[in-house]
């Protein structure tokens, strides 16, 4: 432990003077840029990046179309029902307890989101049963690596949009990057330290608990 | 004059005080920013980015902690949401065994041990990267580190202790020297 304790404090140390050491505060040269941002007025974020700007442009433009189409889809589903009606002068008033159009666009991400927890629940209930055994599943490596993939694509959702369930999926993404690095080497080390994570972690019954009334993005947002 | 104060004046219309803050704080911003980054021109607008944001939000400060809490906490989102999406342009350009890390690749060239430490810290899954760097590399405590990522004291600990055994057994190599 002592060892461990001196090996932690060299790496530190090193670290402190090797990794990413950083030059000079540029102030003078950023707070013009600043400035400049703020006498604009303008509450907008510059592009982060700028070598990424153009792309990122792009990507905006398209979430932008892309939101635009599907607003457009909603809203002419949405009016049908109401043109067969009256002679569509009336607007409809919503029961209480009924939905609201941001609560039906928002179920597309609660219904992946389910799905998701369960399958990786699945998962990590596989591989506790395994630890240990002789005969480990063997595509327990491809499974975590798809739903880490999976896992990181609802974190851009709104699906991540509650501080619970932003919380729950970061912690989901560490679990199951640590499966697919301990199926990459083998290595007992690495089995440590998940057996250590799933035995202290509260992980899955926080997986099984999800309110999803509470947790639905359109009322989290 | 202390933050609250400099809080204060902004909040009354003195532009001054906005650079009177930049001051105080800009050095650990942009050195929290290059450290995650590895990069000058990301540090940089990361840094920009924070600031901007801080000040156009300032309404949203209560003062119920202390500025630099809260100005660490709108740098480390600025700074992660930035590399998130940084690294998903950069894995559409790149094969994705390359786009692990977003962070500049050691050189070659550079001493042995510089190269692996970078690499293991860089082979860090960022949850546990974003502690080490700020815990064992920045000096920031576990409170802070818990206030700026909104993580329990206790979550930023076991993170980083996972960090650090994962480079320890990366850079087992080294330790016996370390030891002795």
């Amino acid at each position: 432990m002592r060892d461990n304790d001196s090996v932690d404090e060299r790496i530190a140390e090193t670290a402190r003077g090797l990794y990413h050491a950083p030059p000079p505060t540029p102030s003078e040269e950023m707070w013009s840029d600043i400035q400049s941002r703020l006498d604009a007025g303008s509450d907008s974020m510059l592009p982060i990046g700028r070598r990424e700007s153009r792309i990122s442009g792009l990507t905006w433009w398209i979430g932008i179309a892309a939101a635009l189409a599907i607003g457009l889809g909603v809203g002419r589903m949405s009016l049908t029902p109401t043109r067969a009606g009256e002679g569509g002068a009336q607007v409809a008033a919503v029961p209480s307890g009924a939905p609201s159009q941001a609560d039906r666009s928002s179920l597309p991400y609660v219904v992946a989101t389910q799905g998701h927890l369960d399958d990786a629940e699945s998962l990590l209930m596989t591989v506790k049963a395994d630890r240990g055994s002789s005969a480990p599943e063997v595509q327990t490596g491809t499974r975590a690596r798809t739903l880490l993939s999976r896992t990181r694509l609802l974190m851009e959702t709104p699906a991540a949009a509650t501080p619970e369930m932003k919380a729950l999926l970061e912690d989901l993404e560490l679990m199951l990057m640590q499966v697919v690095v301990m199926a990459d080497t083998e290595d007992p080390q690495e089995a440590r330290i998940l057996d250590q994570g799933l035995a202290e972690g509260d992980l899955l019954l926080r997986m099984r608990s999800v309110n999803w009334t509470r947790t639905s993005p359109a009322r989290g947002l | 004059m202390d933050d609250k104060q400099l809080v204060d004046r902004i909040r009354s219309g003195d532009r001054s005080a906005q650079r009177a803050l930049y001051d105080v704080h800009v050095d650990r911003v942009f050195r929290l920013a290059y450290r995650m980054t590895g990069d000058d021109t990301l540090a940089r607008d990361f840094t920009q980015d924070a600031f901007v944001r801080a000040f156009d939000r300032l309404d949203g400060y209560r003062g119920d902690a202390a500025f630099s809490t809260w100005m660490h906490s709108v740098t480390t989102s600025v700074v992660l949401n930035g590399l998130r999406r940084v690294k998903r342009v950069r894995s559409r350009e790149v094969p994705m065994e390359a786009s692990h890390d977003v962070t500049a690749p050691a050189s070659q060239a550079e001493p042995d041990l510089k190269r692996r430490l970078a690499e293991a810290v860089n082979g860090l899954p960022e949850a546990y990267r974003t502690v080490f760097v700020m815990h064992d590399i920045e000096g920031y405590t576990h409170g802070e580190i818990a206030a700026a990522l909104e993580l329990k004291t206790g979550t930023s600990k076991a993170r980083l202790s996972r960090a650090r055994a994962r480079l320890r057994m990366d850079l087992q190599e080294f330790a016996e020297e370390w030891v002795a």
